[in-house]
């Protein structure tokens, strides 16, 4: 996991997180807008219809479709801001070797060169004392 | 980019997976099952008003239209929150993935070191072989 954005010493240099997202998904908000839109056409065709197109409280019963639809929209950010399938910001940054495999596999490379040098040693100190 | 010293200058790459990332959306029974409930919704809500002289039912009135409307909101409410649930359970399905993937190519990280130890195992006998028939 990198820490604010950034990377993080060792052997995940590259690690990057993800951006933070803010807002609904773009599937909640395009579903909150379509309601919306659909509200305000079918309440402006009622007062039409009824002589009353234009005047204020009808503008307001307008103004209150509105205003729900941002009510909805902020509903809906707050749930998606929690969740890590709409903000890679809160998922961990993951690389396709953990690095504890890294680690191993460093490990018994080394014990192994080390196990070869010590026997090249022994046999060459071997061929020098009956040289 | 870290990379793996030793014995034969072996050096895999560690890379980041992708991050999980979804527009949102809902299955087509989903959306059946939101536009039956918005009509639920509809049907109930708009019959509180029938016989009243604000009127009722499906004739487009005032108290009909405002039912319908928030018959609406509820509507997309109602989608939203299962494509909440929905790219929960893909995010799931992706970390699942990640992990199978990430055992898998330490499984073969594993496998590679072992051939390299026999490997290095071989050449230090050699090397022992060749010491002894130097002395002798």
């Amino acid at each position: 996991m990198s820490e604010s954005g950034g990377g993080k010493s060792g052997l995940d240099t590259n690690l990057q997180q993800g951006p933070f997202e803010f807002g609904p998904s773009q599937f909640d908000l395009g579903a909150i807008m379509n309601a919306v839109s659909g509200n305000q056409t079918a309440t402006t065709n009622r007062y039409n219809q009824l002589g009353m197109g234009g005047s204020t409280p009808e503008l307001q019963d307008l103004a209150q479709q509105q205003n729900l639809g941002q009510a909805a929209i902020g509903q809906e950010q707050t749930a998606d801001v929690g969740n890590p399938a709409f903000n890679p910001a809160l998922q961990p940054a993951q690389t396709n070797l953990p690095t504890s495999a890294i680690l191993g596999a460093d490990t018994q490379n080394q014990n192994a060169l080390i196990s070869g040098i010590q026997s090249a040693g022994k046999a060459a100190g071997t061929a020098a004392a009956f040289a | 980019m870290s990379q793996i010293g030793g014995a034969t200058g072996k050096t895999p790459e560690q890379t980041q997976y992708p991050f999980f990332q979804s527009a949102g959306g809902v299955t087509p029974q989903q959306q059946s099952l939101a536009e039956y409930d918005y009509g639920q919704n509809l049907t109930e809500g708009q019959a509180q008003f029938e016989g009243s002289d604000q009127g009722g039912g499906p004739s487009l009135s005032t108290m009909a239209t405002q039912t319908a409307g928030g018959a609406n909101i509820g509507k997309a409410l109602d989608l939203a929150r299962m494509s909440d649930v929905n790219q929960g359970a893909e995010y799931g399905a992706y970390q699942n993935a990640i992990n199978i993937d990430q055992q898998n190519n330490a499984n073969a990280l594993a496998g590679q070191e072992q051939s390299q130890q026999q490997g290095t195992q071989l050449a230090s006998l050699a090397a022992k072989a060749g010491g002894t028939l130097a002395a002798s």
